[in-house]
């Protein structure tokens, strides 16, 4: 043992460096990317990068290196290496799905098809996944929310009635939430689920066995407003996502109220960011962007901290910046 | 000819009977909110209102500044959350308060903001203070990222990102945590980076950056046959012209 050390620090030693700028992630806008350079509280948006098509969506999986991408004139899913700004087509899917959905880490993702309410759960994001094809007709509507676990063997959809988890053997099963799920996540590299419903947020731990429910957090029991019609809006979840360390459990809501549960503290706080959340769309650690390039400035969230940042476009146009 | 008169007539009117009533015809716009010793890589919220109650709706333009303390230029650093270094406001009396956030950037200087608003009957209201002047100073670095590039048998890289608002830095020492029974249990390693960040620093594409780095270094090794991952977690430590940051870890691989 004395002898691998005494060589490795030898060897550690005589490291080289290489110094550029930072990058944070990247940013899809009018079915291109863009990169977004910098750090959170010090960041902008830059420049769009070649995509090697024409596109009419792309999302970028949570680890910030493939995107799936809709082909704008075909409809064809296509998978994109961001490094090598490559794609290929995905094997064995169908065309123009309504909805793409990664698993938290991004190494699954799965496909959904609204004119036949049904979903393509892809068990790796690579050119021929083994795909899991579920159907889900009977549900007559589109889910509120989907997730898919990061071995790509499990997928959860929530609808008003029901939140239904579906594995290997291809049944669906209903998961233990009380009430409607607003939205639903899986926890990175966990058969775990968390779902949040209009006065609940529910863990479900081991989806594949036990199916183990702990009720986190509970609505206090308001009075009904004396006036409905008066009343203020009522915030509804639209994103609930961990963390890649899955300390953090993050609720974003449609009035812009960001609601974060420090698991391992067993503490919660809160802020609102002023904007309208179209997701938590991880970024890596516990960095979620929060909404597109809107009055050319997105917003970004960082659950450790809980704050929320700017992060603008350019400044000048050789950078991404306003034409 | 008739129409054109009424507006100014009525915005006339209204100061007038402003001044009849004691107040403050034209107030003053106060800019609070911002500190004085501004922190790198935050954004805080300067909130304009006025001096007292005021029925006409007022319009302003703020304008951002930024000497960077190295000399030289940093147009990209600090600014307005638009992303650009001017922005307007408008004050209403329904809305006394505007808030304006700044991003500071990551470059040790002086930011400085210039106020003008004028309300809507073309008065120009002064402002106080007349400006705003926010300094960041030069410290330590920050290290607010480490990530791990592909292992092989000899060789792994390790990524740091963060920044250094004196735009240098001398140094990193990783501290590695070694696999159980292996002796010692922790190994130190210091990398020189004078001359990678001279480099960085001074290329004209840095300036976009601030002072926020990525460095990836490169490091080889010799292992047991079958032995990719060296170590089991590693710290580390950044040191610019100021001194030490924090230490950055443990991080696993």
């Amino acid at each position: 043992m004395m002898r691998r050390s005494a060589i490795f620090f030898a060897l550690a030693g005589a490291a080289w460096a290489q110094v550029q700028g930072p990058v944070m992630g990247y940013l899809p806008d009018g079915g291109a990317l863009r990169t977004m350079s910098g750090i959170p509280a010090a960041g902008f948006v830059g420049v769009t990068i070649p995509a090697g098509g024409a596109f009419s969506r792309i999302e970028v999986s949570p680890d910030q290196t493939q995107a799936l991408a809709v082909v704008a004139e075909t409809g064809a899913v296509v998978l994109y290496t961001i490094a090598s700004g490559t794609s290929v087509p995905v094997q064995g899917v169908a065309s123009a799905p309504d909805r793409i959905v990664f698993s938290p880490s991004g190494t699954a993702a799965g496909l959904w098809f609204s004119s036949t309410r049904h979903f393509q759960l892809l068990n790796r994001l690579a050119a021929t996944p083994a795909i899991h094809e579920i159907d889900f007709s009977f549900t007559l509507s589109d889910p509120t929310s989907l997730a898919v676990s990061d071995d790509g063997q499990w997928m959860v959809g929530a609808w008003p009635f029901s939140t239904y988890a579906v594995g290997p053997s291809g049944y669906a099963i209903v998961l233990p939430v009380s009430g409607a799920a607003e939205a639903v996540c899986f926890f990175h590299g966990r058969n775990d689920v968390a779902a949040i419903t209009a006065s609940q947020v529910v863990l479900i731990t081991d989806i594949a066995g036990a199916v183990t429910p702990n009720v986190i957090w509970s609505k206090p029991n308001d009075p009904p407003p004396a006036d409905p019609a008066t009343a203020p809006p009522v915030q509804v979840a639209v994103a609930l996502a961990t963390s890649f360390d899955n300390r953090y459990l993050s609720v974003a809501g449609n009035l812009g109220a960001l609601s974060t549960f420090d698991l391992a503290a067993g503490a919660s706080v809160g802020l609102n960011c002023t904007c309208a959340p179209a997701s938590l769309y991880g970024m890596g650690g516990a960095l979620f962007r929060l909404t597109s390039l809107t009055d050319g400035v997105v917003k970004v969230f960082d659950a450790s901290t809980n704050e929320v940042w700017f992060v603008p476009l350019a400044m000048t146009a050789a950078n991404g910046g306003p034409q | 000819m008739i129409a054109r008169r009424v507006l100014p007539l009525a915005a006339l009117l209204t100061v007038a009977w402003a001044n009849a009533w004691g107040q403050a015809t034209l107030p003053t716009v106060i800019v609070s909110g911002l500190p004085t010793i501004g922190v790198a890589a935050t954004q805080p919220t300067a909130l304009v209102s006025l001096s007292g109650p005021y029925q006409l709706n007022v319009t302003g333009t703020m304008t951002l500044t930024f000497t960077p303390a190295g000399g030289g230029a940093q147009a990209f650093d600090a600014k307005f959350a638009n992303g650009g270094t001017t922005t307007t406001f408008t004050i209403t009396p329904a809305a006394p308060t505007a808030s304006v956030p700044v991003i500071i950037g990551t470059v040790a200087g002086i930011i400085t903001i210039s106020t003008t608003a004028t309300d809507s009957a073309g008065n120009s209201l002064t402002r106080v203070p007349v400006t705003n002047t926010m300094t960041v100073n030069p410290t330590v670095p920050v290290v607010t990222k480490v990530t791990f590039g592909a292992f092989t048998n000899n060789t792994f890289s390790i990524s740091v990102t963060g920044r250094s608002t004196p735009r240098d830095m001398t140094s990193a020492l990783f501290h590695f945590a070694l696999p159980t029974n292996t002796q010692p249990s922790t190994l130190d390693v210091t990398v020189p980076l004078t001359t990678a960040f001279a480099a960085w620093y001074g290329n004209s594409s840095s300036t976009t950056f601030g002072s926020t780095f990525t460095a990836t270094i490169q490091f080889s090794f010799t292992g047991p046959p079958g032995s990719t991952v060296p170590f089991t977690a590693v710290s580390v430590t950044m040191t610019n012209s100021v001194g030490a940051s924090n230490a950055f870890g443990p991080v696993n691989p």
